[in-house]
């Protein structure tokens, strides 16, 4: 099966910034792959190198197979892309947007895009520019999705989404798996990729970090514990529980940096009278620094 | 009508096309109806005008216009600045619009994502710019001639056709200059500014040149003086000039081309 997306070192130096460097990438045809990096890290310009918006400096890449230059028109018959910064024609209605999009790939099942936007509960008579972020957010998705392409770009698809919209988004991609389709997505929140991803790249400053199944991921994962008792207890405590890599006393209670399987500190916790416990994520700063330099140390 | 970005082009004109054609034959005909009294006092206006300094009197009446002949009015009044002004407006704003101002209202990367060549992109939106200069020429050449009918001006309707074709071809030029700075850069501002100077420079080159010996040999570079040196009722069509024009628009679309093809689509 050919892949749907490869790129060898794939370069794109901008003035300024810094683009992508040598970017390797390779998203086998049916995953979902989920490319996770902070703001600016150069995730959206390699979407755009895929799309041929923009020109690579160097370096080759294909997109189902074919040549992302050369042989761009074909690729994007069969390509849905949803932009990070999603600007649609505000005079025009829902129904306008999608009829003229439609017209672009010379016409596309309306039965299919009825299932679509009654699935989004997505009304087509209002005007773009009467929508909130969320319906035009939908329109971007059910335009991405109409033509049944064999792989979805999505780029940031659930920013400045409130979570039932969130979740809506995730059951949509979801099912576009379950039809075969291939997604690539990006993303600078880890947990909405741990949800929908098979696999997921890191990028940073233009650079591939590391390529990761997802399941492998959520094993060793970091949390943050913030853990307040009934009565004082020693950091000590738990300074030999496996799995904790950091404990500090944090007012009344305990600051604990927890990575992989939470058992053990849960049981541990256990021995003492618990008053409140938060967890949290770490944002993806975080991640990278205890996942990476943590096991550079390691080996 | 949303068949392609031609058609939608034209579509998202409607409106604002229909305030202009209308704005611009009521000026056409308002001017028209203005003729006889102009021409009633006509020893006393050509006084007035020859009192006026000559710099002035280039710039915003015309070379050497006799305001008692019907075709001297009309050039003087209309064909030789109100026109070609209101119709540079026009077709510079629009030719900026055209692949700039989608660049900068983000639509351009998510149209470019469908299977459309750049190339095709560009001829469909260089089509809406044709095709909206040519229906207000249309609409400008109707309202002259519903004016010189009222009053009798009796220029001569082909002498009339021929100057509108000028001034079709004259604004295509910019409106195409607009466009290809535009399709070149992204940025609609540049687009605009860049025509706008063009088009001043190239005016006031050719109104000021018969009285400055520096800007005399300017005055064939200015694209004015192809467009009977703003004159066109009373100088006349040239074959040739109207060719030139249409051979810069033509250079213009051809850079566009070459330069939309290469560049990065800006988010």
């Amino acid at each position: 099966m050919t892949a749907a997306i490869v790129t060898e070192r794939l370069t794109k130096s901008y003035g300024k910034n810094r683009g992508v460097v040598d970017l390797d990438l390779e998203i086998a045809a049916g995953e979902v792959f989920g490319f996770l990096g902070p703001n600016g890290a150069g995730k959206t310009t390699t979407i755009r190198v895929l799309l041929d918006l923009i020109r690579p400096t160097s370096g080759r890449v294909t997109v189902l197979g074919l040549d992302s230059r050369r042989q761009s028109l074909a690729v994007r018959r069969r390509v849905g892309f949803l932009p990070g910064e999603l600007s649609l024609y505000s005079h025009l209605t829902g129904e306008e947007t999608l009829r003229f999009f439609a017209n672009l790939r010379g016409g596309v099942d309306w039965q299919y895009v009825g299932g679509l936007v009654e699935q989004l509960d997505f009304d087509l008579t209002k005007k773009v520019s009467d929508l909130s972020t969320g319906n035009k957010r939908k329109l971007g998705l059910i335009q991405a999705f109409m033509h049944r392409p064999e792989l979805l770009i999505l780029d940031e698809p659930t920013v400045g989404l409130d979570p039932l919209v969130q979740h809506e988004f995730h059951h949509f991609i979801a099912e576009a798996r379950d039809r075969g389709q291939t997604v690539f997505l990006s993303s600078h929140v880890l947990p909405e990729v741990q949800r929908v991803c098979d696999r997921v790249g890191f990028i940073r400053e233009g650079e591939m970090v590391a390529v990761e199944e997802v399941s492998a991921l959520t094993g060793r994962a970091v949390r943050e514990l913030d853990v307040v008792f009934a009565q004082p207890v020693s950091p000590d405590v738990f300074a030999h529980v496996p799995g904790v890599t950091a404990v500090s006393a944090n007012g009344g209670g305990l600051h604990l940096t927890v990575a992989g399987p939470l058992d053990a500190t849960v049981k541990k916790l256990a021995e003492f009278e618990v008053v409140t416990m938060t967890s949290r994520e770490p944002d993806l700063e975080d991640v990278f620094f205890h996942f990476y330099s943590g096991r550079d140390r390691a080996s | 009508m949303l068949r392609d970005a031609f058609f939608k082009g034209v579509r998202d004109l409607r409106r604002s096309f229909l305030y202009w054609a209308v704005g611009i034959a009521f000026m056409v005909i308002l001017f028209c109806l203005f003729y006889p009294t102009v021409r009633d006092s006509a020893a006393s206006v050509q006084k007035l005008i020859d009192s006026l300094p000559a710099a002035f009197k280039n710039v915003f009446i015309g070379q050497g216009v006799s305001f008692t002949s019907p075709k001297g009015y009309i050039d003087g009044r209309i064909l030789s600045f109100m026109s070609p002004l209101l119709f540079l407006v026009f077709a510079v704003g629009l030719g900026a619009r055209q692949i700039a101002g989608e660049e900068e209202a983000g639509t351009l990367s998510l149209l470019l994502s469908y299977p459309v060549s750049r190339r095709r992109l560009l001829a469909q939106k260089a089509a809406v710019l044709v095709v909206a200069i040519a229906a207000l020429t249309v609409a400008h050449f109707g309202a002259l001639v519903i004016g010189v009918t009222l009053e009798h001006m009796n220029p001569g309707y082909g002498a009339l056709l021929g100057a509108n074709v000028d001034l079709f071809l004259l604004a295509l030029s910019l409106g195409t200059l607009s466009l290809t700075v535009g399709a070149a850069t992204g940025r609609h501002g540049a687009a605009v500014g860049v025509s706008t100077i063009v088009a001043a420079a190239a005016y006031l080159v050719n109104a000021l040149a018969p009285l400055s010996h520096t800007l005399k040999p300017l005055q064939k570079l200015s694209l004015f003086y192809y467009y009977g040196g703003a004159q066109p009722l009373s100088i006349g069509v040239r074959p040739v000039y109207a060719g030139l024009l249409l051979a810069v628009t033509a250079v213009l679309a051809a850079v566009a081309f070459l330069a939309f093809e290469r560049r990065d689509v800006r988010v």
